[in-house]
């Protein structure tokens, strides 16, 4: 009887631990340093233009380049994005994987910032 | 004996889903829950008051850490200061036009200011990343 209680306990405690376990996986790449998709170098980041009640609505780019251009017009880039100032606002950790070589064989980079 | 045995199986197993359903519900209130409250409340909202800033000649942005959720803003009288949330943040895409008209001019930072938002500096929180 004790043996089985036991046994039942230990069952709740693997579900428990597999539901907690369960979390991190979907976790947040930004938070969580997991794998990421790559980050894209051809786009600035903005805030859209909305009216301030009857004011004029302005937007608002973070940085001077890049800007949206077609795609035949020449262009500007971010080079390295983990040296992007505004990474440096915050305490934080990414992983940057990237496939590397024809074999198969990834590239795994972790950024940390403090 | 068989019974109670049930019986003690059956809240143990209530018990392990009691505690599963609570941790996916503190993982889905962390932080992915609070980055999608902020941005539907900040969506149709302006990062900028009816101010401008005449060294600049628009409203300027001030970039703050994305970990920022509130803004002080301070002024004569009462009350004399205020904390306002943050919702506004630097995001990916492009969102189009950058100049939407008004019914009325902006106004510069008048001669005897009498609140910080006439300076026509306001804040937004930087992204959260690079993708």
């Amino acid at each position: 009887m004790r043996k089985r209680v036991w046994v039942m306990a230990v069952i709740g405690v693997a579900l428990v631990g597999g539901g907690l376990a369960a979390g991190p996986a979907a976790a947040n790449p930004i938070n969580g340093g997991a794998e990421a998709p790559p980050p894209d170098v051809f786009s600035n980041y903005y805030h859209p233009a909305n009216p301030a009640g009857a004011y004029p609505g302005v937007g608002a780019q973070l940085y001077v380049s890049p800007r949206p251009v077609p795609a035949r017009v020449g262009h500007t880039w971010i080079t390295y994005p983990p040296f992007m100032p505004h990474e440096f606002l915050y305490q934080h950790r990414r992983r940057y994987i990237r496939p590397a070589g024809a074999m198969g064989m990834r590239n795994d980079t972790r950024a940390y910032w403090w | 004996m068989r019974t109670k045995w049930l019986i003690r199986c059956g809240q143990m197993m209530v018990v392990a889903l009691l505690a599963v359903l609570f941790a996916e519900v503190a993982d889905a209130g962390g932080h992915r829950a609070a980055e999608k409250r902020y941005f539907l409340r900040g969506r149709n909202k302006s990062w900028h008051s009816g101010w401008y800033n005449p060294a600049a000649g628009r409203p300027v942005p001030l970039v703050v850490p994305p970990t920022a959720e509130f803004v002080s803003e301070y002024s004569w009288g009462v009350p004399s200061s205020r904390v306002m949330p943050l919702y506004q943040q630097f995001r990916k895409p492009d969102p189009g036009a950058g100049f939407v008209p008004g019914s009325q001019p902006f106004m510069p930072t008048p001669n005897q200011p009498s609140d910080t938002v006439q300076f026509g500096i306001h804040a937004i929180r930087g992204p959260w990343g690079s993708y």
